[in-house]
């Protein structure tokens, strides 16, 4: 999988980019840019404007989510905030508050 | 995988990173740095950062202030150019460095 963790006791206040996958298992605040996936775990909170090419969330989510290919929120995902993407995943017992937007 | 952070080398971090746990820099970190543990930057890996740390191990680029309460040791691959304060502080052979190293740490009082 992804060699970026964000490890449980990390917090990171500012902004994250690159072109590998990123697994959050602590916090980020801030701002995410990424051409490659987001994972955030059951332990992960991420408050930030997010563009990436895939999200996958288990943990929770605070701000607005742009892909290029899938947002995918699973069981114990928790998100509040907009979507826009071209495949957009819920997963019964996800909690969603906010906008989706699936326009190619 | 085992519990730790790791900044992976297609990665860019900027702003304060905050954490309990071992910090592996592949990548580039730029901001504050303030960790209970040990950080290891990598060959690959650049840190312009002001650390707080408790040791820290540079085989890569380091650039700015280094706080340790333990050791701080660069490696031959290192390249640092900072202010360190740490009661124990190593440079191999091959290292470079450009900075000021203070090992006159104030000890706890009660010893």
């Amino acid at each position: 999988m992804a060699n970026t963790v964000i490890g449980s006791t990390i917090v990171i206040d500012g902004e994250i980019s690159g072109d590998e996958d990123l697994v959050v298992r602590g916090t980020i605040k801030g701002r995410i840019g990424l051409s490659a996936s987001l994972y955030v775990e059951n332990s992960g909170s991420v408050e930030a404007d997010i563009e990436t090419e895939n999200v996958e969330i288990s943990g929770s989510v605070t701000g607005n989510i742009r892909s290029s290919d899938k947002v995918e929120l699973k069981s114990d995902g928790r998100m509040t905030g907009d979507i826009k993407a071209p495949r957009i995943l819920i997963a019964d017992g996800a909690v969603f508050k906010g906008n989706v937007d699936m326009d190619r | 995988m085992a519990e730790g952070c790791v900044i992976g080398r297609g990665i860019q971090v900027k702003g304060n990173l905050t954490g309990g746990e071992d910090l592996t820099v592949e990548g580039s970190v730029e901001g504050h740095v303030t960790l209970k543990n040990h950080i290891t930057v990598l060959e690959s890996g650049e840190m312009q950062a002001d650390i707080s740390t408790h040791s820290l191990e540079a085989h890569g680029r380091v650039s700015g202030q280094i706080d340790a309460q333990d050791l701080v040791s660069l490696s031959a691959q290192a390249h640092v150019v900072a202010d360190i304060r740490a009661p124990r502080v190593v440079i191999e052979d091959g290292a470079r460095f450009k900075g000021r190293i203070e090992m006159d740490v104030e000890l706890p009082p009660d010893l």
